[in-house]
């Protein structure tokens, strides 16, 4: 087991009050496995990819376990956790520019994470050596030029280029659990593509586990193996994708599903979930969804239902109880 | 089918450099990007017409060519058969609107939402002014109470509350309700000719849905006519009758949405639609490489670096928009 979060909630402390923002998540993922996860904006699916990088923001504060690699990184001190971080664990953001440094040349950075990994496996190898595996990283992305490339500055590439400059970084470090946020949302249809099939590829030859955050279903479906709804900072539905997207049993995610356009208008009009997402300030009692769902009975308005499992799956729904 | 616009030949160079006055004296070459490279296109009447492409193919240029935001560097621009030229700008404009991609820099952050939506109504022709001041005396009201009227009207109309929203600023709305005050404001002066430039992309799928919902009924509703740039295939295929595929400036494929969808004919459309994620293929095939420069263009037809039935004749030869059955496609493979 790569990464097991146990119990985990998180919640802000802000000015307004204190919000939940997570709400007792319980998830497993083994080593090699690609693992999506899908929601509206707002649902908390980036402060979990926050929580397992340790990243988030001051005034968060996360409790529970989780255990990544075989350490519970929630008790770690941002010393130890600052070790982790690039070759346990790496995180790829929408915005790849800003994780990049905008003064420094792309192969300055490059050969810094090249030697932070040997630096922490005590590893000896020559300023050549170190050059050579760069271009090596570079070419296996597809990167025109690389040495051309190395010479550049980030604001220099396009954005295609600077999200394979960063998963290149990745493929340099070499990371057990790779969290990507939303890495394609900024990127032209065929240059996500191509980063796609490229996180593909990196997984199966290298076994890399992913964690994709995404709101494109359909993006995730091509790309993960397991895929988790969220809404309202909780899982609604947890299972096998394939089984998820061609019989999905939550009304939420059936929704999310069929609001995606796939036919001419001719044939109707497209199905939209009535509502918006509930602040967090304001939840509704009962069940988080209730609000805007068709199914909607008494039990709904007045009890929150518990995760179970039905059919291989995890669902929260009082209609499979 | 009449038209209603149409674009002759127009290309669009911006400086790709400051260019000073000493540069200029001692000749350094000026530098284009090449927006449009030669679009010649005709919008029909009363149809939805999606214009996809990658970033940087045009699709906004376009579109301003259209409103007479950007005025063409060579070739023309007709509005209803009339030429557009800067004596036409103020009659072209009562007639086109533009809804622009992001909505919450689009609308003024100080003014409230009914004194948005209502700023279009106070420059509006003669005839339509007539036309309301008829209306008012037929309904015994002011012309001022009738304008809010109309206001309230087309805000219900794109799914808002008038008395919810009308005195709230833009920053206090959510995303998918300030792209419909966007739309309410282009649509109560009733324009002929719509251009919604990517109105959904900042939207989450189900307010999308909603989005796109209000707009498909207000296109039957009204008559109206709807250039409707995106780079989301599915959204253009669920809106649009025709569709227009962009390839760094120029027109590459034309033709009715479902037969170019169903059978794209030139190779970057084929290799576009089987890069979109769906829910049916559990695969993508994106085309290598990059879009090109639009600085330096390569030689011939502009796909060919990309594209995987290169031939000779397409290294050098750029090849025409030419009609082939009920498409319009630029590729070699059909000559």
């Amino acid at each position: 087991m790569l990464l097991s979060i146990k119990n985990l909630n998180v919640s802000y402390n802000t000015v307004a009050g204190k919000y939940k923002v997570i709400d007792n998540l319980n998830l497993d993922v083994e080593e090699g496995e690609l693992v999506s996860l899908v929601g509206e904006s707002a649902s908390g699916k980036s402060t979990l990819g926050q929580v397992i990088s340790r990243m988030l923001p001051p005034v968060g504060i996360a409790t529970g376990e989780v255990t990544l690699d075989s350490v519970n990184i929630l008790k770690l001190s941002e010393k130890e956790m600052t070790k982790l971080r690039g070759t346990t664990v790496f995180m790829i953001f929408q915005n790849p520019l800003n994780s990049l440094n905008p003064v420094k040349r792309v192969g300055t950075q490059l050969l810094e994470a090249l030697f932070i990994r040997n630096e922490r496996t005590r590893h000896q190898m020559t300023e050549d050596d170190a050059r050579k595996e760069v271009i090596e990283a570079m070419t296996s992305l597809r990167l025109p030029d690389p040495e051309k490339i190395m010479l550049r500055y980030p604001h220099e590439l396009s954005g295609g280029q600077v999200q394979r400059v960063v998963i290149c970084m990745a493929l340099l470090l070499r990371p057990k659990l790779l969290i990507a946020d939303e890495p394609t949302t900024a990127l032209d249809v065929t240059i996500q593509a191509q980063v796609i099939k490229l996180l593909r590829d990196l997984n199966k030859q290298t076994g890399l586990s992913i964690i994709f955050i995404t709101h494109d279903i359909g993006l995730a479906y091509v790309l993960s193996n397991r895929m988790l709804v969220f809404y309202a900072g909780r899982v609604m539905e947890l299972g096998k994708t394939t089984d998820l997207v061609k019989k999905p049993m939550h009304p939420y995610t059936s929704g999310l599903i069929a609001s995606i356009p796939s036919a001419p208008k001719d044939s109707g009009r497209l199905y939209s979930i009535p509502g918006s997402p509930p602040s967090y300030l304001d939840l509704p009692n009962g069940c988080k969804f209730s609000p805007r769902c068709k199914f909607v009975f008494n039990k709904c308005l007045n009890e929150e239902p518990n995760a179970i499992v039905t059919n291989g799956r995890e669902i929260r729904c009082w209609l499979y109880e | 089918m009449s038209e209603i616009c149409r674009l002759e030949n127009v290309e669009k160079y911006y400086l790709a450099q400051k260019r000073g006055f000493i540069d200029a004296l001692v000749g350094v070459p000026k530098i284009f990007v090449k927006a449009l490279d030669g679009v010649t296109i005709s919008i029909p009447r009363d149809k939805v017409v999606a214009i996809v492409g990658e970033s940087g193919s045009g699709k906004t240029t376009m579109g301003k060519v259209f409103t007479t935001l950007e005025v063409p560097t060579k070739g023309e621009a007709y509005f209803e058969g009339k030429k557009i030229q800067k004596q036409t700008y103020s009659d072209v404009r009562k007639n086109v609107d533009m809804v622009f991609q992001n909505p919450a820099t689009s609308l003024n952050p100080k003014m409230k939402v009914k004194s948005i939506v209502l700023e279009p109504l106070l420059n509006i022709s003669n005839d339509r002014k007539k036309e309301l001041l008829a209306e008012a005396k037929s309904r015994s009201m002011t012309y001022e109470a009738l304008l809010y009227k109309k206001v309230e009207e087309v805000i219900e109309q794109v799914g808002l509350s008038y008395k919810e929203v009308k005195d709230k600023q833009a920053r206090e709305l959510s995303g998918g309700q300030v792209q419909r005050v966007a739309v309410a404001k282009s649509l109560i002066k009733r324009p002929e000719l719509l251009i919604l430039d990517e109105p959904t992309s900042a939207l989450d799928e189900s307010v999308q849905a909603q989005v796109l919902n209000i707009l498909v009924d207000l296109q039957s509703q009204y008559k109206l006519t709807y250039v409707f740039i995106t780079h989301n295939i599915l959204v253009a295929k669920y809106i649009s009758d025709f569709i227009v595929v962009l390839y760094a400036g120029k027109v590459v494929e034309y033709g009715q949405t479902n037969d170019v969808l169903a059978k794209p004919l030139h190779p970057y459309t084929q290799l576009l639609l089987s890069s979109v994620p769906t829910t049916s293929v559990k695969d993508v095939k994106p085309p290598v490489g990059d879009v090109p420069s639009l600085i330096n263009l390569p030689s011939g037809c502009r796909f060919h670096p990309r594209c995987p039935f290169v031939m000779e004749k397409c290294k050098s030869e750029d090849p025409p928009l030419i009609n082939y059955g009920n498409y319009q496609v630029a590729c070699w493979l059909y000559e």
